[in-house]
């Protein structure tokens, strides 16, 4: 969709002036002075006047009958004003099965489980209360293996939920018998994906204040600001029109603040209770052990190709863990079967999926929303395809990439298509096929440190994802008689950038210099609706919304400047703050100027105007097919590794990264969600792990939870595709989750070029590469 | 809770002695913070150390005196460990890679913890004596006999670490410490610090290797049998490999953070390098 075009071409407006455009300059996040010098205040910093805190009291056991819970030494201790439990509040499921009541009053199903909340004049005696809160239980048996949850007779954790099935998903295309039929190889191997955690800097939390006029305020850190006004109206019983939320500067999010959890409504409802405002921050520690993980994933995947390399057929089965309610996590197989249909050319396809209830910890969603897990598996499978087909991984691709316009079997239309020049080139700039060749040829000369290169691509939606009724975002612009310019946006900015990308673009559109211009994104109250922050969608969908509000803005101006000044629309244009003469750059007047005259005149009127972008994608039919995107970002990663084979070490020496962006809008921004998205994949691939035994989390602290630190992090060389997507706000795709997707695919395949061992399970811990090794005789 | 911070030892000596059991010493209190507030409950009082005078570095009567709220950084720093005999003390403190922890991290908490941390294992190879202080006077303990356990050390209530004693090693000494970790800003999983003095022709007179972290013990140990099979030989690159093969025969601790087996392999890793370091050290003295 574009607005009022007043030039003659099709894309961005061309500029009279040289070097104009701010469109791919290196431009400082909006909100870095404040986050730099300590300014922002974030949930902690903020207080209410006459603000109590409260504080969870969580299961003791894996899976209990709750028997009884006793409070009364809890509310004795001096400060504590109010102590819920689930008899105190009406009993209605959260999540995305309604299974999840904010406080357990019948039976607890995992460690992180509500019983008890209390609100007190200070956190200290908020937890000391919480301690005192005795409750007896009946023990009954904990399953914490998928598979066992899964097996007749296995106790149920949901009365309502036979054989512990939480959520199923199939899809399929063609004929995998067929397929199979046609395939002169086929590889089978099962992958074990681990648990991982958000490891927000900013921990989750809220503050709840019930006002005078029985409105209801909200400051959150939530993604989705509009969708969480009607689950809490639902939840809380109230109209969601009578819910405001705020977000404060929020500590980063990536996925964690998607959904709706138990402390949320339970910081209401105390608030509600003790008629004060009530404030609930997680401590890291609960962070760990209560807030969503990546979702754990057993994947088989039994993949064929022809002698000439081209794919025939992928059937994957995945067992899901899905804990003991059920979140996002469990719905992760929407994006995973994307990629297991869609990642290159394939005629036949088939997936399953079983959610199964355990006693461990509930997933959520995470940066890649499950294509993390599903190309660890795709991408290992492309290894072993090209290598039992006698081609270099890289050829092998190209064989089977797609070109633009394809559409793929599931329905993907893939409008711009920047896969093969992804591939071709990380490939070059990498010098992948010396390398490849180099490192296979040396793996039995008996050194004791080994190297290898290792390639995946992968495929995302990047131009939004239409899961919901809408998957629009409203904007509002505002001007002032000064010439500065409000942009009011739905969109939430939780670290991203996606304030400064909003008000570039509305610059870029009004010709102002980005001092020109305020963001106010953070109040359901002034912003106009939005979806909210997933699917990489903000900078596509927001970004066309700003666009469509600042067009409509332009075009008004320039209208009356053609008044004023007697002359054609076409011959005049905006630029540095003033309105030009197109042919020769002469400026007509000042921009401000005209807005005042526009206003205080006889004309009496005001530049304000607003836009709802809602991009031209479908939802998927009942079989999941359908072009559920309007752009799709592709990327290829070449990862260079060193493996010390005496002591299990696998150490990244240098990523060579290419991303079809469709257009670099600000370059300081997209390269740095590249770099941190491919650090992130790192940790996934190398040091993170939250270790759960037995339902238990054995590692709720950065002590033993190993971040990637500065040392670590490899050289990076990152290209930037541009296809120019034609949908795309000046041709830009979404990449806020690309770059973390298929760095542990790559360096899997990076490990077995030095090794010549095939390690199907992350994370690639000295521990797990030491015994794969060594079982193997390697090294 | 109730916080002190007193400025002589007097003051702190009565301090300690009127909470008894339920008062715990603190300096650069980065194990203490650490831990989770639950394990605090029985904690009446803090008695922060640091404004004791018990900082600095001394060589005295062949002794380096090192004051217990000496922090790694201010070890690091030292003109008495930038060079010769005693260089390995910045040594080990250069393996911890986080500054923050250098700078308040102190010695008298690393030798107090019996956990996982550096430079009791370096100690540990520099037969180096724990002073410890109290209303009653002071008592000397050596660095072996210091820890009890794992997070279990000699101190009884009302005692505290005050000085840290090295015994000044003969010309010729080298020392050397290896390491390993899960990434940069971690726990030492396994840590080894060799002393080595080379006589004529290469010879080891004398062998000091201790391994730290990884120990079954949960403290750092002595390998006798990897010290005896360097004693008295030319050191060259297949003896330090049979010595470190030896190392690694120790008894090591199964955990989440590593196995048992992988530990023992790491031992034998870091005792390899510690000892190649402590040969290159004592040949050039540096």
């Amino acid at each position: 969709m574009r607005g009022p075009d007043p030039e003659p071409v099709a894309g961005p407006a061309p500029r009279t002036i040289e070097g104009a455009s701010l469109i791919g300059q290196r431009i400082s996040k909006l909100d870095a002075p404040d986050k730099a010098s300590g300014r922002a205040r974030y949930i902690h910093d903020l207080n209410l006047p006459g603000q109590l805190h409260a504080k969870i009291r969580r299961s003791d056991r894996l899976h209990a009958r709750i028997v009884s819970i006793d409070t009364s030494r809890a509310a004795a201790l001096p400060g504590v004003h109010v102590i819920l439990t689930a008899q105190d509040i009406p009993q209605r499921g959260l999540g995305v099965n309604k299974d999840n009541p904010a406080l357990k009053g019948e039976k607890v199903r995992s460690l992180r489980d509500e019983i008890a909340a209390v609100a007190a004049e200070t956190p200290e005696i908020a937890a000391a209360a919480a301690r005192l809160i005795e409750v007896q239980y009946e023990d009954l048996p904990a399953i914490t293996d998928a598979a066992a949850a899964r097996a007749p007779g296995a106790p149920l954790l949901h009365d309502n939920k036979p054989g512990n099935l939480a959520l199923t998903f199939d899809y399929e295309h063609g004929d995998v018998a067929l397929g199979e039929r046609e395939s002169d190889f086929v590889v089978e191997d099962t992958f074990r994906l681990h648990y991982v955690t958000h490891c927000c800097m900013g921990v989750s939390g809220m503050i709840a204040e019930f006002q005078p006029n029985g409105r209801l305020l909200l400051y959150s850190n939530t993604q989705v600001p509009f969708l969480h006004k009607r689950e809490f109206a639902e939840i809380l019983e109230m109209d969601p029109g009578d819910i405001r939320i705020i977000q404060p500067p929020i500590g980063g999010g990536f996925g964690s603040k998607l959904d709706i959890y138990p402390f949320e409504p339970i910081c209401v409802f105390l608030a509600r209770a003790a008629r004060r405002p009530v404030k609930l921050v997680y401590t890291r520690e609960e962070e760990f052990i209560a807030s969503p993980t990546r979702q754990p994933v057993i994947l088989t995947l039994r993949s064929g190709c022809r002698k000439d390399g081209t794919l025939t057929f992928r059937t994957c089965t995945t067992l899901h863990d899905n804990g003991a309610y059920t979140s996002w996590g469990a719905t992760t197989p929407f994006v995973m079967m994307q990629t297991i249909s869609s990642l290159y050319r394939l005629p036949h396809c088939r997936y399953h999926t079983d959610a199964v209830y355990t006693n461990n910890p509930y997933a959520g969603s995470f940066r890649g929303y499950g294509n993390l897990q599903a190309t660890f598996a795709v991408e290992q499978h492309m290894d072993r395809l090209a290598e039992a087909a006698g081609m270099d991984p890289l050829s092998f691709r190209l064989k089977n990439a797609q070109d633009p316009g394809e559409t793929s079997l599931a329905g993907l239309h893939f409008r711009t298509c920047g896969l093969k020049d992804c591939l071709r080139t990380a490939a070059e700039r990498s010098e992948f096929p010396v390398r490849h060749r180099r490192a296979a040829a040396a793996r039995n000369d008996g050194s004791r440190v080994k190297r290898g290169v290792g390639m995946a691509s992968m495929l995302h939606v990047g131009g939004g994802a239409k899961i919901y009724p809408s998957d629009g975002c409203g904007t509002i612009l505002k001007l002032d008689d000064f010439g500065r310019v409000t942009v009011m946006t739905g969109a939430s900015e939780i670290g991203q950038g996606s304030e400064t990308v909003i008000a570039q673009l509305v610059c870029e559109e009004l010709g102002l210099p980005m001092s020109a211009v305020t963001v106010v994104n953070n109040d359901t109250d002034i912003t106009p609706w939005d979806v909210g922050v997933h699917a990489s969608r903000t900078t596509f969908i927001a970004g066309n919304a700003a666009i469509g509000a600042a067009r409509l803005a332009r075009e008004k101006i320039l209208r009356a400047a053609a008044r004023l000044a007697k002359s054609d629309v076409d011959s005049l244009d905006l630029h540095a703050g003033n309105i030009i003469r197109k042919n020769d750059g002469e400026i007509v007047m000042p921009f401000a100027k005209l807005l005042r005259a526009l206003h205080f005149s006889e004309q009496a009127d005001l530049v304000m105007t607003s836009f709802y972008y809602e991009p031209p994608s479908k939802h998927q039919d009942k079989t999941f097919k359908g072009d559920v995107s309007a752009a799709y970002a592709w990327a290829t990663q070449v990862i260079e590794v060193e493996v010390d084979t005496d002591t299990g070490m696998v150490r990244l020496l240098k990523v060579t990264a290419a991303h079809d962006v469709g257009r670099v809008l600000n370059r300081l921004g997209i390269e740095g969600q590249i770099e941190g998205g491919i650090v992130m994949g790192q940790g996934y691939a190398v040091t993170e792990d939250l270790v759960i035994e037995n339902g238990v989390c054995r590692n709720p602290a950065f002590r033993d939870y190993k971040l990637v630190t500065a040392p670590e992090i490899p050289e990076m060389d990152i290209s930037f595709i541009e296809t120019m997507d034609g949908e795309g706000p000046q041709g830009a795709k979404g990449v806020g989750e690309a770059p973390a997707i298929c760095v542990a695919a790559a360096v899997a395949n990076a490990i077995y070029n030095a090794t010549g061992v095939r390690i199907c399970a992350l994370p690639y811990t000295p521990e797990r590469v030491y015994r794969a090794l060594h079982a193997a005789g390697a090294g | 809770m109730e916080y002190y911070s007193p400025t002589d030892l007097k003051e702190a000596y009565a301090l300690l002695g009127r909470y008894g059991a339920s008062a715990i010493p603190v300096a650069g209190s980065t194990f203490f913070m650490g831990h989770r507030e639950e394990l605090f409950d029985e904690v009446e009082a803090v008695v922060d150390i640091k404004r004791l005078g018990l900082s600095y570095l001394r060589l005295e009567g062949g002794r380096l005196k090192i004051g217990a709220t000496t922090t790694l950084a201010g070890i690091q720093k030292s003109e008495l460990t930038a060079r010769g005999v005693f260089r390995i003390f910045a040594d080990t403190v250069s393996e911890l890679n986080i500054k923050e922890v250098r700078n308040m991290a102190t010695i008298g908490g690393e030798v107090c913890i019996a956990g996982e941390v550096d430079m009791p294992t370096t100690l540990l190879a520099y037969d180096a004596d724990i002073v410890i202080g109290s209303s009653k006077g002071t008592r000397v303990l050596s660095m072996q006999k210091f820890h009890r356990g794992y997070l279990n050390n000699a101190l009884e209530t009302g005692e505290i670490v005050i000085e840290v004693q090295v015994p000044q090693p003969r010309n010729g000494t080298g020392g050397g410490f290896g390491k390993f970790e899960r990434t940069a800003a971690d726990l030492p999983i396994v840590n080894a610090c060799v002393r080595m003095a080379l006589g004529k022709n290469g010879v080891a007179d004398e062998v000091a290797i201790a391994v730290g972290a990884a120990t079954a013990a949960g403290v750092p140990v002595r390998v006798a049998a990897a010290e005896k099979a360097v004693t008295g030989k030319k050191v060259d690159d297949a003896l330090i490999a049979e010595a470190a093969e030896a190392a690694g025969a120790i008894d090591c601790v199964d955990d989440f953070r590593a196995s048992a087996r992988l530990r023992s392999r790491w031992v034998r890793c870091a005792v390899e390098d510690a000892m190649k370091k402590a040969v290159a050290h004592a040949r050039t003295g540096d």
